[in-house]
């Protein structure tokens, strides 16, 4: 073996613990981008096989009744391929020990076959036997949650005749893959979808040989798979749905919708297009850490090598050969770390993609650890060390052999801080640090720098909940004050909200009408939900983002700010608003207000002006309540009297169900944050004690041969890490405000458009486990301190 | 005898800021083949900047110093080579000892030794060059576990196993008592007479300056005076 590759490796083991806490910095970048970019992929790939394999429509369309033969005149329609007429209702379910009834969506399933298109994936039991009325079957999550099995009886009322019916089996839809009710927030024990046999259906809704919703495929040349749900219409979409629309249009057509709206697969794509978006920000300011940190190192250890690569050069080496024995050093502890990273990010990612296989419902593959992605790991923990080796490498080159022949040169202190009176304030130590740092102030920036970085990944790791808490602060306690909603089937006129006012426990009701509309501007539209609130509402208000409610002029219509700009709509211009259900009603209104919500599209309109649009009386289709909590049973017993009633939701168990879901995975991903967090900042901390220590280990050793205490030896290191810390850490926290908005803006705007609120707790948190990590190394060098064997240091000249 | 080594009104400028230092104002130099010379001057004359640009370490601000091969017969200019050839110059045809030893700490003396056989083309074998400077018994001892007269003989050592043509000494003695200088000084003329490698040697200690062919003395970066001793003195004879 080459001398100079003993050296290598000889240095390498006694800088063992440096190495290897900068290869775990790379190894968490190299983790990160394995575990979040590999569970994005593996959860595309699960969804992917779980569509085809249940043949996942392409285009939905609601109508109101048509007979069997308009679909196959869809079925002529130019790109389609199937038609899949069904019918689809939303109905109650009044279940036993339910403070509210449950909402649900009923499905029709062909009577002797499995559904062509949106198949059940049976999980436990089977479908309905053909000819059995009173057989169900039933969406898993929400069977489990509500402790349903097969062979359970639930009550349902269909068309307002309630009917006991018998679960024979537990299934799972491409349609609800994300639990999500039909209501705003997701709740997995509040929505329940149900499927029947259609002759079933079709007898209890008077739909013989009839349909009201259409489901159809696409032929694979015209479908859109578009991976982002949110991005741009489709090329054939327009077409596609324009005709559909027209065919479907005296028939009640509401409008078709395609896939990438559909509500499952639009959140579904929104949490893959999150989670991918983590993958792509969090790995790259991690590796940019290592390589940082690399980079740092790799300079310092060639500065502290100073004589020995004047030597080589005095011997005959050429910078080249120099340089690449220093670079050499840094690919191995990429190498390590590459390799440690994608162990570990395949064993988080593996947890990771369960995680979200529950959470989405998903059925489906594990974690896949592609051939891709390991050699992009490797190849990105390589990218690290050449990015951070080659910059100080290059200083290898500019070092003159003749360095060597020069004794050691006493560094030239400056006295600039000395001197003073107040000087005297400090210890000796206090001294030293300071005119290092003073002599030194690169080395106290780079050091704080790395020290920013791990505190901006705990702040990183830990903003999404505050985020997500001021949302549902926002939303809670000012935008949603009712203690209960009362979704109707259908509006109701506005007398009938007096009658709510007499039931058991309610303190008082305010109404609400909506109605989908769609807006169109220029060639581009979108359907978006159109409110009217009655004038003195206070418990549903237009709320911007800086808490301000926003009021609704009497004529006119006030957007959500965002979908003024997606339709390129201004203050004054007009709007071209068509409601998509009843009559279809189209009018012109003049946008007299742009709102800052914070998530959503939407249009607000005085209830004067809906009326006006609708053409009908005051009506309503939402009722608020605030009711006294002590009535609720005999509140929703009373409910339970009014057929027209789709959905009852109690605003606390939509909080509950918020905290409880969100709570978990925000918990998983703030302890891999700050898991990996950790382990930058002993690394960061880690290197620059021991560099100080291997820097000053002469002025150290000859502080001792002087007759300083250890104690006071230490206290120099000691004030020099607190002094990178005092630095480093306010930085990190202005750093991690950042990255975090940096993130959200990767979020997309069409759905949030929440602002970045970073709670003092977290503030505190990515400070103190910093801190924290930092006193823990200092504890380790101490010993090591100790243990400085004074001769050795003074003899030889490193 | 032609000149292995010959400079001509080399002068070295150093750029402090706004003062300029005068290292060398114009040195003419000669080593001829199998000479040991001594450079003899006060502090700060200029002797380890002129070794440095002879050496291949540093280049003259003016002047040329040519390198003649004493096997081929061509020459080299290293005033104006490139840092490749002077590079190359140095890994063949020049060997280094320093005050401070300057070995590698975390090698052996054998891997000290080892680093030059393992780039030069005709090297003596590591063991072979470490008994000549007395330390066979010390071959896998790192330069932590040899004193300061056994780190230099290893330097020593290393200096020569290339075969150089030319060993440049920069007061090797300079940190060693006088008993252990002498046994350094003795490896050094040994080296000289024995594999008759062209030898400089800086000095400040008048006494040593007896064991060389030819004396050299700068004062303030000029050579002050030049003299030839009738004969060596061996170095067991020397005292000071
Ligand atoms: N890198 C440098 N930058 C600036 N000035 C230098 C540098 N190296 C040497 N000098 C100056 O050049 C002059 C000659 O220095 P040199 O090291 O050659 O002296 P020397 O004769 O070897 O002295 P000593 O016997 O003390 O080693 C001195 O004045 C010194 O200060
Ligand atoms: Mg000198």
């Amino acid at each position: 073996m080459k001398a100079l590759t003993k050296k290598l490796l000889r240095d390498l083991a006694h800088q063992r613990w440096q190495a290897l806490s900068i290869a775990l910095v790379v190894a968490s970048g190299v983790a990160a981008y394995v575990c979040m970019r590999g569970a994005y992929d593996s959860l595309l790939n699960a969804r992917a096989h779980y569509y085809a394999r249940t043949r996942f429509g392409d285009v939905w369309a609601e109508l109101s009744r048509a007979p069997l033969r308009v679909a196959r005149e869809l079925e002529a329609v130019e790109g389609v391929s199937v038609v899949h007429p069904r019918i689809s209702r939303a109905a109650l379910m009044p279940l036993e020990g339910s403070l509210e009834p449950v909402a649900a969506r009923v499905i029709s399933i062909p009577a002797h076959a499995d559904a062509p298109i949106n198949a059940l994936e049976l999980i436990e039991g089977r479908l309905p036997e053909p000819g059995r009325a009173d057989e169900i079957a039933l969406l898993e999550v929400f069977a489990r949650n509500r402790r349903i099995a097969p062979g359970d009886s639930i009550p349902l009322v269909l068309n307002g005749v309630r009917r006991e019916l018998r679960v024979v089996g537990l299934a799972g839809s491409p349609e609800y893959v994300l639990a999500a009710s039909e209501g705003m927030v997701p709740g997995e024990d509040r929505f329940a979808v149900v499927w029947m046999r259609e002759p079933v259906l079709a007898a209890a809704y008077g739909l013989e040989q009839a349909f009201d919703e259409a489901v159809i495929r696409l032929d694979p040349a015209y479908r859109e798979d578009g991976l982002a749900a949110f991005g741009e219409e489709g090329r054939h979409e327009r077409a596609i749905l324009a005709a559909i629309d027209a065919i479907l249009e005296p028939w009640g057509g509401q409008g078709a919708t395609p896939r990438r709206l559909q509500l499952s697969h639009y959140a579904l794509s929104g949490e893959l297009e999150q989670l991918s978006g983590m993958a792509k920000t969090v790995p790259a300011l991690f590796l940019f850490v290592a390589a940082f940190l690399l980079n740092v190192s790799l300079s310092r250890m060639i500065e502290l090598q100073r004589p020995e690569i004047a030597v080589l050069k005095c011997l005959g080496y050429s910078s080249r050969e120099i340089g690449l024995h220093f670079l050499v050093f840094g690919v191995l502890i990429a190498a390590l770390g590459g390799a440690l990273g994608i162990a570990l990010g395949a064993w988080l990612g593996d947890m990771l993609v369960d995680l979200y296989l529950e959470f989405f419902r998903l059925p489906g593959e594990r974690f896949r650890l592609t051939p891709a992605l390991a050699l992009t790991g490797v190849a990105v923990s390589f990218a690290a060390a050449l990015a951070g080796g080659v910059l100080s490498v290059r200083r290898v080159t500019r070092l003159a052999p003749a360095d060597a022949m020069r004794p050691p040169t006493p560094t030239s202190y400056r006295r600039r801080l000395s001197g003073g009176p107040w000087m005297k304030l400090f210890e000796m130590a206090g001294t030293m640090v300071l005119r290092e740092a003073e002599r030194r102030p690169l080395r106290v920036m780079l050091s704080a720098v790395g020290i920013a970085f791990s505190v901006s990944i705990l702040v990183v790791g830990r903003f999404q909940g505050d985020v997500l808490v001021t949302l549902v602060e926002e939303l809670f306690e000012h935008a949603m004050r009712e203690d209960v909603s009362v979704q109707l089937a259908r509006p109701a006129p506005r007398r009938a909200l007096r009658e709510l006012e007499h039931l058991p426990g309610v303190l008082r009701v305010e109404g609400m009408r909506q109605a989908m509309v769609r807006i169109r501007s220029d060639g581009r539209h979108r359907d978006v939900p159109l409110l009217a609130r009655e004038d003195d509402v206070e418990m549903r208000l237009v709320v911007a983002q800086d808490g301000g409610v926003v009021r609704i002029p009497p004529d006119g219509v006030v957007l959500t700010r965002k979908l003024g700009e997606v339709l390129g709509l201004g203050l004054g211009d007009e709007a071209d608003v068509e409601v998509l259900t009843g009559d279809r009603p189209r009018a012109r209104l003049r946008v007299v207000g742009l709102a800052d919500e914070m998530f959503g599209l939407f249009a607000h309109v005085s209830d004067r002006t809906m009326q006006r649009f609708l053409r009908e009386e005051p009506a309503f289709d939402v009722a608020l309540l605030r009711v006294d909590e002590r009535e609720l049973p005999r509140l929703r017993a009373a409910l339970a009297r009014y057929p027209g009633i789709a959905q009852l939701v109690r605003r606390r168990s939509i909080i509950e169900t918020f905290h409880r879901q969100s709570g978990r995975s925000m918990a998983i991903m703030t302890a891999i944050m700050t898991f990996f967090s950790a382990i930058i900042a002993v690394g960061v901390v880690y290197n620059n004690m021991r560099v100080s220590l291997s820097m000053r280990a002469r002025d150290l050793a000859t502080m001792r041969v002087l007759g300083f205490r250890r104690r006071e030896v230490g206290a120099v290191l000691f004030g020099e890490m607190m002094l990178h810390l005092a630095v480093g850490v306010p930085i990190g926290l202005w750093l991690g405000t950042y990255f975090s908005e940096a993130i959200m803006a990767t979020v997309d705007p069409e759905r949030y458009r929440w602002p970045v609120v970073i709670s003092s707790a977290t503030y505190a948190y990515a400070a103190l486990t910093v801190i924290a990590a930092a006193l823990a190394c200092w504890v380790v060098v101490r010993r090591r301190l100790d243990r400085l064997d004074l001769i050795a240091v003074l003899k030889t000249r490193e | 005898m032609p000149a292995v080594l010959e400079g001509r009104g080399v002068t070295k400028v150093y750029r402090m800021g706004e003062v300029d230092v005068h290292a060398l104002r114009g040195v003419d130099f000669a080593l001829e083949a199998g000479e040991l010379v001594a450079l003899f001057g006060a502090s700060g004359s200029g002797k380890s900047t002129l070794l440095n640009i002879l050496g291949g370490l540093d280049t003259a601000t003016s002047g040329t110093v040519v390198y003649r091969d004493r096997r081929t017969g061509a020459t080299h200019d290293l005033t104006g080579a490139r840092d490749h050839d002077l590079t190359r110059f140095r890994r063949e045809r020049v060997g280094f000892v320093f005050q401070f030893y300057n070995l590698v700490p975390s090698l052996t003396a054998r891997e000290n030794v080892e680093l030059v056989t393992d780039i030069a083309e005709a090297p003596m074998r590591p063991e072979e060059v470490l008994a000549l400077v007395g330390l066979r018994e010390r071959l896998d001892h790192f330069p932590a576990q040899l004193s300061g007269g056994e780190q230099q003989r290893v330097a020593i050592a290393r200096a020569v196993a290339k075969r150089p043509d030319i060993l440049l000494c920069d007061e090797p003695t300079g940190a060693l008592d006088f008993r252990t200088g002498l046994l350094v000084l003795e490896m050094i003329e040994r080296v000289n007479r024995e594999l008759g490698t062209a030898t400089i040697l800086i000095t400040h200690n008048a006494p040593i300056v007896a064991m060389a062919d030819r004396i050299v003395t700068l004062a303030d970066g000029l050579v002050e005076s030049e003299r030839a001793n009738e004969v060596r003195k061996p170095v067991s004879e020397i005292r000071w």
